[in-house]
């Protein structure tokens, strides 16, 4: 390349660095002028960190957000897990374990636009947990409704068509309870903006 | 609760295989000798793939008891199913038969200690409950929950359970009629939490009002674990006065295979400890008295000794 053409090069370059990232931010996605309403919803998986019987597993749910004109998003979801059931027999003996949960969760983020289509989003989630179930040993069954409370980041990835996106996310929760474990989760979503 | 019935229809459930249920907590062989019955005591013991449940198991082998008394943490981390049938069960497991087991914290990490008791099955009692009684040759052995304290390791809300072990707690009832009911010459006494040890966990104030249950009860010896190591204290009241005369003598067994820990404050009226090797308490219960020995993997015997019934 001769130097006339690095120069260019440099130029170029320079000016883009230079340029408030805001401004690129436009340029790929316009601001919007008024807050929008997203429908969304998702199914995946939930794992805890844990040897313990897993309360999470595949899950479905839902979620409404609203994304302001300075591109702050803010979430409410609820979802349902199918959690897992484990069982024994033996003589004489019989022990049937069934653990399901529901997650409601309120999340607050920013939509960092990476091309005109494609929107990743940081947030900060937090919410509750009632893990549902019941213990049997022969005859003797217990049942309970455990709540605990989580809050960790969370990371979306949206593909936006139209008025319609679609993508993934992935969370990790801090459980600030005794004998709990960390979680994390991972859907699938799919949704539209209104 | 429906959904979670309704959740439950739609996830693979893999059936295990149980290990046959006694049908309660009486030891269904009686012992060789009954004048000389020979127990092995220990707790928190397999944790797999890291523990020493193994050589623990191999020294319990050896000495070939007449029952052996689990004093808690029976598998870790969480007292899942998987690991009473895949750590336990090949370790430990094959005494399970004379096996009375007391239940400990880390067993509580299933929900309700739902494993604990579909494992142990009779012999540890009624289901969720966790206290029960039995007698081998001459002697009363009652087995206590102890999961009442404020332990970062217990789940909340495990103590309401099976009501919790306070004065009037239907635990420590229990406890006043069954030894009202079995005025044996000697009484042992086994659950996971050690009244006093100088572990760094401390002592636990919490099983106090047990004590004096024991205390009044004219109970000899209480057996604990929790504090993964070896400790002989002096026959002592529940609040820790050195009582020769009438105390509870107590040794501390949390030597069953999972880590050993450091001891902190030496607490008053303690005897022996070690806290360098994992072992078990073989006791030879006589009809007024008990022969102790602290047993290591190795085989060494690094206590021993002899104490009478009161």
């Amino acid at each position: 390349m001769s130097l006339k053409g690095r120069l260019t090069v440099l130029g170029a370059v320079a000016s883009v660095l230079a340029t408030p990232r805001d401004a690129i931010a436009d340029e790929i996605a316009p601001q919007a002028k008024r807050a929008a309403f997203t429908f969304d919803s998702r199914i995946g998986y939930g794992a805890t960190f844990t040897t313990g019987q897993p309360f999470l597993g595949a899950g479905t749910g839902l979620a409404v957000g609203m994304t302001l004109p300075s591109r702050f998003h803010f979430e409410l979801g609820a979802l349902a897990h199918l959690g897992s059931a484990k069982a024994a027999v033996g003589p004489g003996a019989t022990f049937h374990a069934r653990y399901a949960s529901f997650l409601g969760l309120a999340g607050a983020g920013y939509d960092w636009s990476l091309a005109r289509a494609l929107v990743l989003r940081p947030s900060l989630v937090a919410g509750g947990i009632l893990i549902a179930g019941s213990t049997q040993v022969g005859t003797e069954r217990e049942r309970d409704v455990r709540p605990l409370f989580l809050v960790g980041p969370s990371l979306a990835c949206l593909v936006r068509f139209g008025r319609f996106h679609a993508g993934a996310d992935a969370s990790a929760f801090f459980v600030p309870a005794r004998v709990a474990a960390p979680v994390a989760t991972t859907y699938a979503l799919f949704g539209f903006e209104q | 609760m429906s959904f979670a019935l309704a959740a439950a229809t739609l996830t693979c459930v893999e059936t295990r295989p149980l290990p046959p249920c006694d049908p309660s907590s009486a030891l269904t062989v009686p012992p060789r000798d009954p004048s000389a019955a020979v127990v092995v005591a220990a707790g928190d013991i397999a944790d797999c793939p890291a523990g020493h449940q193994d050589e623990t198991a191999a020294l319990v082998e050896r000495i070939a008891p007449d029952a052996v008394l689990t004093l808690g943490d029976t598998v870790y981390p969480n007292g899942s199913l998987d690991d009473f049938l895949d750590c336990y069960g090949p370790s430990w497991g094959r005494f399970r038969s004379i096996t009375r087991p007391a239940v400990g914290n880390h067993d509580y990490h299933a929900a309700h200690a739902g494993p604990f008791y579909a494992y142990f099955c009779g012999a540890a009692g009624p289901p969720f409950r966790g206290y029960t009684s039995f007698d081998i040759g001459t002697w009363h052995v009652v087995v206590l929950n102890s999961n009442c304290g404020p332990d970062i390791d217990l789940p909340e809300g495990t103590s309401d359970e099976f009501g919790g072990c306070g004065p009037d707690s239907p635990q420590a009832k229990w406890l006043r009629d069954d030894l009202r009911a079995h005025p044996n010459r000697c009484t042992l006494a086994m659950m996971h939490h050690p009244r006093f040890t100088s572990s760094r966990y401390g002592n636990h104030p919490f099983v106090q009002d047990l004590w004096s249950v024991l205390y009044e009860g004219g109970v000899d010896v209480a057996l604990g674990g929790h504090a993964h190591l070896y400790e002989r204290l002096a026959p002592m009241t529940p609040d820790g006065t050195i009582d020769d005369a009438r105390g509870v003598r107590s040794f501390v067994v949390g030597t069953g295979g999972r880590y050993l820990v450091p001891f902190g404050n030496t607490v008053a009226g303690s005897e022996r400890r070690d806290n360098e090797s994992f072992g078990v308490l073989r006791l030879v219960l006589r009809p007024d008295a008990a022969d102790y020995a602290f047993v290591t993997v190795e085989g060494r015997v690094i206590d021993e000794g002899s104490f009478a019934c009161h």
